[in-house]
């Protein structure tokens, strides 16, 4: 199987998405592309291209030119002949059946007994009752039928922990060998690299005007003053005693333990890293600290105001603009140039776009913009890297620094261990286990 | 943030009501459209009494097969069509011509209508519709899906808009609260899930007509 692509120039609505990209592979030689560069470089645009979904869905929006062709057919030829499957961002769209077992049905009995190792342990839920990682686990392996040769992934590494990813490009490896398969990745996460054959990087092929500004130009203390500057004091003004306290917190669902016996200890100013595979509970935990579900054992002791930052939805914005989203949640209480918090937070070609539009970086940029702008006494991020490239994680490390500097306890969710190597000044870390 | 509040119970509810459950045995597509043809043509031609009847043996049904579930889901439909039965009632009085026996049948009518699709919900797989479809109607078996797909998963999502904006908006504002700026809320987040939809709809479709295409592609070769 091959994958051709000659001279592509992608434009949406008269903007250059991509320019001139050229890929020439053999599937022998190389089974795992992958397609990286940063936030809004076109990557999820490029791979809905490649799959003939955006020449199917948006026809009259999108401009599509050059030559592509995989294993000599047009995308759409492909797409036609059952040969693509589409692994999408956001994986709770994706399914058709109300349950684990009712997609398995569904899918090619061979396959799924190759990757029984990865799904046995899922059998028996309901798809409402699983974790994003588990969701993403199941429809990457649900996806592939027989007729499959391209195997399109957007973004593994958000939903998937490094170890499982591997796993599931060895075992789709094997496969390729009987199937002729491609696998086609986009994503930005340094460790990914060292899982391809060939990389592509998007951004040597945007237009140069479309390249947002580094935020290290700024200084967020600068932003910071003069935010305050512009609002009452009184709304930014501390709780007098801000404290996360959780003790042998408990949660159990369907008879099945999802959380048992979590500690937290927090005072303001305080870093928590919550690290844990996929399905160890990190966002029931989240759901409990924001308490939007209760425990059902153990003392939770809160005192703040909380703004929680969630895995999934990954947009829940209400305003018909970014803009009005950030004037909802600023505190001024006058004209303000909103340009420059819009332009550190690398936003600032979207203030009037609709924020539903916005990648899945962009979107939790603007969701980290208006947790800068509401100065919780709690912040808690559920997977803090979703989407990031390496300018976005900086501009989060930058933005959860200086929250905590000013007493605000910041609780972070991951399965990503680079998020204990960036954040080093954790002040509790708390390693949680599928195993309960 | 009352009115919020009792939006997020009420999206809790109804998300509740209609996530199915896994069973052991599940309706045939071509039985449960059947099913629901024989039962609306039912509910439209018979008298309250008979209509009585239906809804009461519905009752039961889901007491014995979904206890708590149930309860909630019967409260929440008598009182939410109660309120039709006012304006029905209301615009009566300003027409100046009262039927109290039109509004009850009626009332009745949509009570057992809704009763009835919660229950045959409950016990089809979208899985065997589209089995059953897509080799025949692919593209309505497509649009099946997509629509089953969204009926199920919206209730959800919208419920998790409304809490997490509840907890950034108004946790970080506890001034901002009263009456007057809940309804403003809530009209807002009404407006926010519009967007939401239109969203997830074309998300959908997206995420679906891959797979789709190489299921229907599956099983016309066998």
């Amino acid at each position: 199987m091959s994958i051709v692509i000659k001279n592509l120039t992608i434009s949406i609505a008269g903007n250059f998405i991509i320019s001139r990209l050229n890929l020439d592979v053999e599937v022998k030689e190389t089974p795992v592309v992958l397609i990286t560069g940063s936030v809004g470089s076109g990557k999820t645009t490029l791979l809905k291209v490649l799959t003939g979904i955006a020449q199917t869905l948006y026809k009259e929006t999108i401009s599509i030119d050059g030559y592509i062709k995989l294993a000599g057919l047009t995308p759409l030829e492909a797409l036609e002949k059952g040969m693509i499957s589409y692994i999408p961002q956001e994986p709770y769209a994706f399914f058709i059946g109300s349950s684990v077992d009712e997609e398995l049905i569904l899918s090619n009995k061979k396959i799924v007994s190759l990757y029984s190792s990865m799904i046995n342990d899922l059998r028996g839920k309901l798809i409402t009752s699983l974790s994003a990682g588990e969701m993403y686990r199941l429809l990457a392996i649900t996806s592939i039928t027989y007729n499959t040769r391209f195997v399109v992934f957007d973004e593994p590494s958000s939903y998937l922990d490094l170890e499982l990813l591997e796993e599931f490009l060895r075992l789709t490896k094997q496969l390729a060998k009987e199937l002729k398969l491609s696998i086609i990745i986009a994503d930005h996460d340094p460790f990914v690299l060292n899982l391809a054959d060939k990389i592509v990087d998007l951004d040597r092929f945007r237009d140069s005007n479309i390249v947002s500004n580094p935020t290290d130009s700024m200084d967020i203390g600068y932003l910071n003053d003069m935010y305050k500057s512009c609002i009452n004091e009184r709304a930014l003004i501390k709780e007098r005693e801000t404290r996360l306290k959780a003790e042998r917190l408990c949660y159990k669902t369907n008879d099945r333990w999802i959380i048992k016996d979590v500690s937290i200890n927090a005072s303001a100013g305080d870093i928590i890293c919550v690290l844990g595979p996929n399905g160890s509970g990190k966002t029931t935990l989240m759901k409990l600290l924001a308490k939007i579900i209760k425990p059902s054992q153990g003392m939770l002791d809160i005192k703040g105001r909380i703004f929680y930052i969630p895995q999934v939805p990954v947009k829940w914005y209400i305003g018909s603009s970014v803009l009005e989203e950030i004037k909802r949640f600023s505190f001024c209480n006058r004209d303000v140039d909103y340009d420059i918090f819009a332009r550190y937070f690398m936003l600032e070609r979207h203030l009037l776009r609709n924020p539903y539009s916005l990648s899945t970086g962009e979107s939790r940029r603007l969701a980290l913009l208006l947790a800068f702008l509401s100065h919780p006494d709690i912040l808690l991020i559920d997977e803090p890297y979703l989407g990031f490239d390496l300018k976005s994680r900086y501009l989060m490390k930058k933005v959860i620094e200086n929250l905590s500097k000013q007493g605000s306890i910041i609780v972070l969710a991951s399965h990503s261990k680079a998020i204990k190597q960036d954040f080093s000044i954790c002040s509790q870390i708390l390693e949680l286990s599928s195993d309960k | 943030m009352q009115i919020q509040r009792f939006l997020g119970y009420l999206l809790g509810i109804l998300a509740e009501v209609f996530t199915p459950r896994v069973r052991r045995n599940y309706l045939k597509p071509w039985s449960a459209i059947t099913l629901l043809m024989l039962i609306s043509i039912y509910i439209f031609l018979v008298n309250y009494i008979l209509l009585i009847i239906l809804i009461c043996v519905e009752i039961i049904f889901m007491f014995i097969t979904e206890t708590i579930k149930a309860v909630k889901a019967i409260i929440l439909i008598f009182l939410t069509y109660s309120m039709f039965i006012a304006t029905g009632l209301a615009l009566q009085l300003f027409l100046g011509i009262i039927d109290i026996e039109f509004i009850v049948i009626n009332f009745l009518r949509v009570c057992s209508l809704t009763l009835s699709s919660i229950i045959v919900s409950q016990y089809i797989r979208i899985i065997d519709i589209i089995i059953w479809l897509a080799p025949k109607q692919p593209t309505i078996a497509l649009i099946i899906s997509i629509t089953l797909r969204n009926y199920f998963v919206i209730l959800q999502v919208l419920k998790n808009i409304n809490d997490i904006y509840q907890i950034n908006y108004a946790y970080t504002r506890d001034e901002k609260t009263g009456l007057f700026r809940s309804v403003n809320m809530s009209v807002n987040i009404l407006k926010g899930s519009a967007y939401y939809a239109s969203y997830l709809n074309i998300y959908t479709q997206e995420a679906l007509l891959s797979r789709y295409q190489s299921l229907v592609i599956s099983y016309k070769n066998g």
